[in-house]
């Protein structure tokens, strides 16, 4: 799989001269290298973790089995780790950090800074990458095959569980330099509301010092010195419920840059303006007190939790709705706006004055599309009492590929028609492409994710190399199983080829020759100014107090019980595959 | 001339998709089997019969030209 | 703070769907019956199943006039044991735990699903209304051979249904089927 890489942009070529000088890039040639550099590792990852995913698509439904099922495994572990953690977090801090800059108007108080977290964030995910890796390589004894969710007492070499720590303190440092820039900002704009776009990445950063905790915890405390063999393997509930800690708020932090791009770039592609900034403030407050005191809600079926702890995380789960409900209002409210603003009339006839032809538009309206029906299929999950028919059926993965793999992903793509051009100072090589490309994302997502929702309602598990027994037989509400296969392997195909037009179009892109055209960056101002806001909604150290008050109210009682029950290291737990002879036995 | 433009037909025909994959699943609940196949063979004439709208033009202009 | 019309109807009709949501749970909960899975289950030693009462010898025993426990060992990567048989219209506990990682244990086609956790005891009571064959999957991946991890339940009349190992004979069984196979309380898959 090799990804066309952008080229360094050092030199300054005669293409971007010819700037205008309020663009991005002339104003924040660093910042413009700092984001292409982290494109460059998200696209890589991307590329990468596309091809494990059509590999996946057509081994589990029995259509081309190019591997062996036990290695299947260790690319579904690449596939998910590539993809929701190198993907996705690579791109959003690509995102945010010119989205900070942009909209405070001024650059990082550092570049060594800026530099070290971008090179913290590599080695990390190198290291996570590599333990990965030799895990197909059986004369090693290194292996991750762990999947995401790495739950004890599986168990992968401690080179993938030190990276994995070593990839989330450089997300820490690049929280910590956005703040500093705000901070650095606020110096000189007292009594200012805060920017939008900067509002929603520190909200967004706020979010994740709390969310990473959970897993920070669990693989410093726990998982890395029983990987090295210097402590006894730890409770395998209480690693669980630190994961789902994080597991839960981490797809908020995929899903805020999304979200950012909706309020505040779409409006501007559709031709018109945000409609309200004090609700966009509201949805990322939400965001920030909700996202994290609800990870319970992925353990319904975990036996040794309680019921009123599942119950107060599904209450908290279906509140997390309302912010995504006002996000569909505003958002929808916005883009109607900007037809009507092209000239569009009518109830629904506004709809055919928006710019279908870009693919930057067509891309993000399509995945905010998907984002409805994933959201539906996600009330189904927290529905704590029907989740028992689905919980771990093929219909979770559906599910998410609705939700991270359009919502965020597809307008990660969209936007990379945007924003890539005021980085580089390029002109996209093709829209048609472009938009070809996207829409192919929206018809094979639509194969493949409702063949996976459901075969999931049929009973089929997810991660599953062959879910093909002797001893089963699953029944759909309509269609065969076998045609149910066929179409999710078909979405899949579909899928991966569009990645790979994406990775072109880019690609080709980041060597175009031809200077961007009218790259104005400026983002029109809301309907609704923050003016009309109370100011109590900037006051981020309220929000983050408040936000640590609800974990520590929806997950002491929890943990305790959970300690309480088998203790941090019960007797009896053994790691698999045991590889690493444990340190304390040799002593002893 | 066309009444949609490319851009236009890939998006109404992107649209269609999820309509014809989930009409036998509706069709189900009250009892009506339709195989997939059939359903989308549906959504590809649906296609057609809208690229034809589209690229046959009914205003006299265009017929005498 | 200024808030559009349409906005303050739509924030409204969103925050009565949240509850409505949470109230058909809470409906599902005090009114159907359906019961999670909790800590009811308590603790084990995975090493030493062999001497825990149930998990010595896994397997279906006779406790109640029509009530029956079945005590389920996931190990990678097979189920203990791999074929269970009760009788159609008694009530069903089981108690599955781990020998060695997380797995999952789904009677397919319903919607009796659990994780199974090394150290914890999963309970759940199942109540299978009509006779037949039901698969029983782990759906948490457990290792390289986690896609050969299945069993088989069998589901029979109670009219037909002897305990294997057991002399107990069944009596007082339901004859009348229901519709469909569920769980109790549960919906139709």
């Amino acid at each position: 799989m090799s990804t066309p890489g952008e080229t360094a942009g050092e030199t300054v070529d005669s293409a971007r001269e010819m700037l205008p000088d309020n663009s991005f890039l002339i104003q924040y040639p660093h910042v413009s290298r700092v984001v292409r550099s982290l494109f460059l590792t998200a696209f890589v990852a991307f590329g990468i973790g596309a091809f494990m995913g059509v590999l996946q698509a057509l081994h589990r439904t029995g259509v081309a089995r190019l591997v062996d099922s036990a290695d299947y495994y260790t690319l579904l572990t690449l596939h998910g780790v590539l993809l929701v953690i190198v993907f996705t977090i690579f791109f959003l801090a690509g995102v945010f950090a010119w989205a900070n800059t942009r909209s405070l108007d001024r650059p990082p108080v550092s570049k060594r800074f800026t530099w070290f977290w971008v090179a913290t964030m590599s080695v990390g995910t190198a290291m996570a990458g590599i333990a990965i890796l030799a895990g197909l390589i059986p004369s090693t004894d290194i292996s991750a095959d762990v999947l995401f969710t790495f739950y004890a007492p599986l168990q992968a070499h401690p080179i993938f569980y030190i990276g994995l720590a070593v990839f989330i303190i450089g997300t820490w440092l690049a929280g910590i330099d956005w703040f500093r820039q705000y901070l650095a900002w606020r110096r000189e704009n007292a009594g200012e509301r805060i920017p939008l776009q900067s509002f929603m990445v520190l909200t967004t950063m706020l979010m994740w010092f709390i969310a990473t905790m959970g897993v920070a915890v669990e693989v410093v405390v726990f998982l890395i010195p029983w990987s090295l063999g210097i402590m006894p393997a730890p409770n395998p509930l209480l690693t669980r419920t630190l994961f789902w800690f994080f597991g839960h708020p981490v797809v908020y932090f995929w899903l805020m840059p999304a979200y950012l791009l909706w309020y505040t770039v779409l409006p501007k592609i559709a031709g018109g303006r945000l409609f309200s900034d004090p609700l966009a403030r509201v949805v990322f407050v939400l965001f920030l007190l909700l996202s994290t005191p609800v990870g319970i809600h992925h353990q319904y079926v975990d036996p040794g939790i309680a019921e009123g702890f599942k119950f107060i995380a599904m209450t908290n789960t279906m509140f997390l709705l309302l912010p995504s409900l006002l996000t569909a209002f505003t958002v929808v409210a916005s883009i109607e706006h900007g037809a009507r603003q092209r000239g569009g009339t009518g109830y629904f006839g506004w709809l055919k004055a928006l710019p279908w032809r870009d693919p930057a538009f067509t891309g993000m309206a399509l995945a905010g599309l998907m984002f409805a029906a994933g959201g539906f299929s996600g009330m189904i999950n927290a529905g704590m009492n029907i989740n028992y028919l689905v919980h771990n059926t093929i219909w979770v993965p559906g599910h998410f590929h609705l939700t991270v793999g359009t919502a965020v992903a597809l307008t990660f793509m969209a936007a990379s028609y945007w924003l890539v051009p005021r980085i580089t100072g390029r002109k996209l090589y093709s829209r048609p492409i472009g938009l070809f490309q996207v829409v192919l994302w929206f018809i094979g997502m639509v194969f493949m994710s409702a063949a996976m929702h459901r075969g999931g309602l049929a009973g089929i598990p997810r991660r599953t190399a062959e879910p093909q027994y002797p001893q089963v037989t699953f029944e759909t509400v309509a269609g065969s199983v076998s045609s149910l296969r066929l179409q999710l392997a078909f979405g899949g195909v579909l899928l991966f080829v569009s990645a790979l037009l994406f990775l072109m179009n880019v690609g080709l892109t980041a060597m175009n020759n031809k200077p961007a055209r009218n790259l104005d960056s400026a983002l029109p101002p809301a309907l609704s100014g923050p003016d009309q806001s109370p100011t109590v909604l900037d006051n981020l150290k309220l929000w983050a107090l408040i936000a640590v008050v609800l974990v520590i109210l929806a997950y002491s009682l929890p943990l305790y019980s959970i300690v309480q029950g088998a203790g941090l290291y019960p007797a009896g737990q053994e790691a698999s595959p045991a590889v690493i002879a444990p340190l304390l036995e040799v002593i002893a | 001339m066309s009444r949609l433009s490319p851009a236009a037909l890939l998006v109404v025909g992107a649209f269609m998709v999820p309509l014809f994959i989930e009409l036998p699943v509706v069709l189900s609940f009250v009892g009506v089997d339709l195989p997939m196949p059939v359903s989308l063979g549906m959504g590809v004439v649906t296609f057609v019969l809208v690229l034809v709208w589209s690229e046959v033009s009914q205003s006299p202009d265009a017929a005498d030209a | 703070m200024h808030v559009h019309n349409y906005e303050k109807l739509w924030l409204g009709a969103s925050l009565l769907l949240i509850v409505g949501f949470i109230s058909t749970i809470v409906y599902g909960a005090a009114g159907a019956g359906i019961t999670m899975v909790n800590d009811e289950g308590g603790q084990v030693n995975p090493q030493e199943l062999g001497n825990t009462s149930g998990f010595d010898d896994p397997g279906v025993t006779k406790v109640g006039p029509n009530e029956y426990e079945v005590h389920v060992v996931g190990i990678q990567f097979a189920f203990q044991p791999s074929t269970m048989e009760v009788p159609a219209n008694s009530t069903v506990t089981f108690y599955v735990t781990s020998r060695d990682v997380v797995h999952g244990f789904e009677i397919v086609g319903t919607n009796a699903n659990t994780m199974v956790i090394p150290g914890e005891v999963s309970k759940i009571t199942v109540e299978f209304d009509e006779p037949g064959e039901y698969g029983i999957v782990c759906h948490e991946y457990c290792g390289a051979g986690h896609h050969s991890m299945a069993a088989e339940l069998t589901v029979t009349e109670p009219s037909n249904f002897t305990m294997q190992d057991d002399t107990q004979t069944q009596t007082g069984g339901n004859e009348t089927t229901n519709a469909t196979a569920t769980p109790s309380g549960g919906e139709s898959a």
